[in-house]
């Protein structure tokens, strides 16, 4: 039972993460879902979703590094930004960059992915060392 | 709203199930590793249903399903962890250069990959 409830609190975090990640492809004017859509000729908003879900995941892995509730790492972390980031998306407008023979912009997409990401998640952490050891 | 609907019951099974698969793979196989096979499953889905499906079911399956899955904070923050372990193992600078490499190599072209060839199956009638 306390595994389900632990389930159930993490596809909740997971509905609203998903449902922010489409929110914000709706801002970007980049939730067609199709392929070969030439509106999407640079997928900002995958890269804006996945950059910021990065920084957030490396402040909460920090802050909620000695949390003892049951819930609020599976809520934050597993569930909301697990389901807000993504990388399927990443991985189907890489593919889809290729096929239209965009062969330079989807590695420029991918190398800033995960270059950001990366650096999004040692800020987040350095940061927030700082701030929970003063 | 069918697509926040849609949208939402995909990622009500989407992010449990990745915490299931994970809390299973992990026990065998390391964080990383476990986070690529979750990812390039992920995206044979994705890849297979944007394919495959129209409508509310492509909605559901690719943004809800697939992309809660998915992960690419989870695996940024698992590929940090790897990363600091490589430092304190004392490793040299070359042979940590190639490790990660490899690993960021790996985390982007197999379910790259797996995206393209779910397409691909979704084709062949």
């Amino acid at each position: 039972m306390r595994e389900a409830s632990r389930l159930a609190v993490i596809g909740v975090g997971g509905v609203l993460g998903a449902l922010s990640r489409a929110g914000v492809s709706q801002i970007f004017g980049q939730d067609r879902l199709e392929l070969g859509d030439q509106s999407a000729n640079f997928p900002w908003a995958t890269l804006a979703i996945n950059v910021t879900g990065a920084f957030l995941i490396g402040i909460l892995a920090v802050a909620l590094i000695t949390d003892n509730s049951s819930y609020r790492k599976p809520f934050l972390i597993t569930g909301f930004l697990g389901g807000f980031t993504t990388f399927s998306a990443l991985a189907l407008e890489a593919v889809d960059l290729f096929d239209r023979g965009l062969w330079f912009t989807a590695l420029v997409y991918l190398i800033v992915t995960v270059g950001a990401g990366l650096l999004a998640v040692n800020i987040g952490v350095r940061a927030t060392r700082r701030v929970v050891r003063t | 709203m069918s697509t926040i609907l849609a949208i939402s019951f995909g990622a009500f099974i989407g992010a449990p199930l990745r915490a299931l698969v994970e809390q299973y793979a992990t026990r065998v196989r390391s964080p990383l590793t476990t986070l690529l096979l979750i990812n390039s499953l992920g995206s044979l889905l994705a890849g297979f249903s944007i394919g495959a499906f129209s409508g509310d079911l492509r909605i559901l399956l690719v943004i809800g399903l697939a992309g809660a899955f998915t992960t690419f904070s989870g695996w940024a923050l698992a590929f940090t962890i790897y990363a600091d372990a490589l430092t304190q193992a004392r490793l040299t600078y070359s042979v940590r250069f190639v490790r990660l490499g490899v690993a960021v190599i790996f985390a982007t072209v197999v379910p790259g990959l797996a995206a393209w060839g779910g397409w691909l199956i979704s084709q062949h009638n």
